[in-house]
């Protein structure tokens, strides 16, 4: 049975990980521009020598997660928003996390979802139900199929940890339809556990959304999402005692023959990343960093990837211009995709006419900014840029 | 890869767009009028074709060179003066001057659209409101029907008659038609695309199966407008023929459905086509013209800032298709076992 939630647009799969390829791993550059993480410290200054995994920035609550150097080297500088280390090339690694209590070890290894948030906390929240999030619902990104195609041990792994960490949980493993090969792979090795269930979802955007994912899957308060490369490096974790400096991301897009996927240490830098793309046909218009419903377009190709950018994406077509943009016709679109129950084509009218009662009542402050109604806009009205000065206006 | 020397294109998320753009829904509108088109051009042979296409070509101009004046990007690609053009067609009898095909369109695209700001910032229906000017203005020429030639090679004979319409032949003498069937399907006197209520109704419901029109503004007015019939005659052919004679049909499923000029709310569609319906009825049963549906859209567009702020959009809140405790998860006896 496919569960879903109300709302959501089909962006379609537009990129496949060919089975049988392999995640590949970049090397370090000179230098790592490592962005600090909103809510955390650097604890490095400039001069400093850093060890590779050595933690440079620690979270100043128990919801983000520290973060550590992939390489060792010199720190050439380190500002509150930014630390910049000059690699040596050597990788001296720091001594091996100690901690026993799982909670800490997690913390201090910096294990984050692609949110930024800390895995420690949610096993720390003691959930009766965690919930596996093996969902892809945007176009080109294939992370998940990735991982789960060369990583399944890792994540057979991660999910028996996570049933030893927490005695009483359940666990249940979300795939969407087109992950099913790989699933039912996992689904055979994990036939004889009690407590793990598997259930599939769709694959509309914004399924892979936590909060969605919980809506769709459970009433239960109790409940943690934790995603796949998440609960992969919950497990390396664990057997090596090292802290997380890598990130699994996609590099695809229209202007790529296939979906490539890359590990990639905090820090490097976009152009890096495309360089290492085998499989270009043209040159892009656009290079966006994030997933193409909520990614970031780029102009500076020396933007660093951290932990929460799962793609970088070079496209081309025309589609994606800003061409066409007319006026709202009030067609009623948005209003049906909207996955927070929202009225964006109202929310709009209203912001126009300064109604911040209206606004209110319309509830603008639940958006999630995910683009959904900007997706489906026959006008192509950019949605979200108003509903954002929208609800700067109704606070 | 190359170095970019090209400077990199920078826009807010998200980076990728339905291909159901605005020009894919008028193309669908073009493609539902599409059988009511061929129809009329075999009731009343190739002068239908060509107005049909002399509209268009009005609007079209009209819209491109309006936008070129106010110095604005071109939007005729929105196909949405197209539709415009072929319903202002579709309203028009066969017998109309070319002169007064391009009055309507410049009406309706400059006077009615542009000067409003285009697509989306007109506050009426551009086709009600220039066909509601012609009925008012040159009601001479818009009242001279042709009965039906049948045949695509068809011109209008130097000697033909003008004659009265079903609903004219209603209001005047109370005598319900012979063949309600033919009226039915189109082959009567009328406008040019009006008189088959059958295949409009088909491209209504095309429409409406593929998301595009709501099906709620359509079904009230037609309801409002059946009911009320009804009431007055207590007969069933007097009924039918109000339904399927004159531009009700045309009206409901391709004016009023507009979805610029007519209330966001679900609620308020219903009203507005009620509305529609009471004006119709009022204007065909007590006004001196024969038929009211065109001016009963306009007058709906003109309520429509009320509806919509008596009956307002509401914030409809999450709901989950599906809800599942925990006590779900419990008992553990996986299918495939
Ligand atoms: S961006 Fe906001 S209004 Fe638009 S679909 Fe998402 S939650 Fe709804
Ligand atoms: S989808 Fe676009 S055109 Fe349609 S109501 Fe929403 S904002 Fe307006």
């Amino acid at each position: 049975m496919l569960l879903t939630f109300r709302g959501g647009v089909d962006a379609g799969n537009k990129s496949e990980f060919l089975s049988g390829s392999v995640i590949n791993t970049i090397g370090a550059g000179e230098t790592l521009v490592l962005p600090v993480p909103f809510g955390c410290t650097p604890v490095v200054e400039a001069g400093e020598r850093v060890l590779a995994g050595q933690v440079v920035a620690v979270s100043d609550n128990e919801y983000g997660a520290s973060l550590s150097s992939a390489v060792s080297g010199t720190v050439v500088k380190a500002t509150a928003s930014r630390i910049t280390i000059e690699n040596d090339g050597e990788n001296t690694l720091c001594d091996r996390l100690e901690a026993d209590d799982p909670i800490t070890l997690l913390r201090d290894a910096g294990v984050t979802d692609r949110f930024g948030f800390s895995a420690a906390q949610k096993v720390a929240n003691a959930p009766a139900l965690y919930i596996i999030s093996c969902v892809e619902d945007q176009p080109y990104m294939v992370n998940v199929q990735a991982l789960l195609s060369c990583r399944a041990d890792e994540f057979i792994g991660g999910i028996k940890l996570l049933e030893k960490i927490s005695e009483n949980a359940h666990i249940v493993i979300c795939t969407t339809p087109d992950l099913s090969e790989y699933a039912s792979k996992i689904s055979e090795a994990l036939m004889e556990d009690e407590r793990v269930q598997f259930l599939t979802v769709s694959g509309k955007y914004p399924q892979s959304w936590p909060h969605i994912l919980k809506r769709t899957v459970t009433t239960e308060e109790s409940c943690e999402v934790i995603g796949t490369e998440e609960l992969c490096n919950i497990y390396r974790v664990f057997k090596t005692r090292m802290p997380v400096t890598e990130k699994i991301v996609t590099l695809s897009g229209d202007c790529m023959r296939r979906a490539e996927v890359f590990s990639v240490p905090y820090g490097t830098c976009v152009s890096t990343l495309i360089k290492a793309g085998t499989s270009f046909k043209r040159e892009p218009l656009k290079v966006v960093k994030g997933s193409v419903m909520n990614g970031d377009a780029i102009y500076n190709m020396r933007s660093p990837i951290d932990r929460t950018v799962s793609s970088v994406l070079t496209l081309f077509d025309h589609q994606h211009r800003y061409a066409g943009e007319s006026h709202c016709i009030s067609c009623g679109r948005c209003d049906n995709v909207c996955p927070e129950g929202l009225s964006p084509g109202s929310i709009i009218k209203a912001y126009k006419l300064n109604d911040t009662a209206t606004l209110s009542r319309l509830s603008v402050s639940s958006c999630t900014l995910c683009g959904c109604c900007s997706f489906i806009c026959p006008a192509r009205v950019n949605l979200p840029l108003i509903l954002r000065s929208a609800q700067l206006m109704g606070e | 890869m190359k170095k970019h020397k090209k400077l990199l294109l920078v826009s807010a998320s998200p980076h990728l767009k339905t291909a159901q753009a605005t020009s894919w829904i008028m193309f669908n509108v073009l493609i539902a009028l599409l059988p009511s088109f061929v129809a009329s051009c075999y009731f009343f042979g190739r002068r239908a074709l060509f107005i049909t296409l002399i509209s268009v070509s009005f609007s079209l101009g009209f819209e491109y060179l309006s936008r070129l004046m106010m110095g604005k990007l071109p939007t005729v690609s929105d196909l949405s003066c197209v539709v415009t053009g072929v319903i202002i067609a579709f309203c028009l009898p066969v017998t109309v001057p070319v002169w007064l095909v391009a009055v309507a369109n410049f009406f309706a695209i400059v006077i009615v659209k542009q000067c409003f700001g285009g697509i989306g910032l007109n506050i009426v229906n551009p086709a009600a409101a220039a066909l509601s000017l012609l009925m008012v203005s040159f009601t001479a020429s818009m009242t001279k029907f042709i009965a039906p030639l049948l045949g695509f090679a068809q011109i209008i004979p130097e000697d033909a008659t003008v004659v009265t319409t079903a609903l004219s032949q209603l209001k005047a003498s109370g005598q319900t038609p012979q063949n309600l069937f033919n009226i039915f399907m189109g082959n009567t006197a009328g406008n040019i695309g009006e008189t088959s209520s059958f295949l409009l109704l088909i491209g209504g419901v095309y429409l409406i199966v593929r998301r595009i029109s709501n099906w709620r503004i359509p079904v009230s007015f037609i309801g409002t407008v059946a009911i009320i019939s009804l009431v007055k005659s207590f007969d069933f052919t007097f009924m039918l023929t109000q339904l399927f004679s004159g531009t009700l049909f045309l009206a409901a499923f391709f004016m009023a459905v507009d979805p610029v000029t007519s209330p966001q709310s679900q609620s308020g569609k219903v009203v507005f086509g009620v509305i529609c319906g009471v004006a119709t009825c009022y204007i065909r049963f007590f006004g001196t013209y024969t038929e009211g549906a065109v001016f009963a859209v306009l007058i709906a567009n003109l309520v429509t800032p009320v509806i919509d702020s008596l009956l307002p959009v509401k914030y409809k809140g999450v709901r989950t298709v599906e809800k599942k405790k925990l006590s779900d998860f419990l008992p553990k006896r996986r299918k495939a076992q």
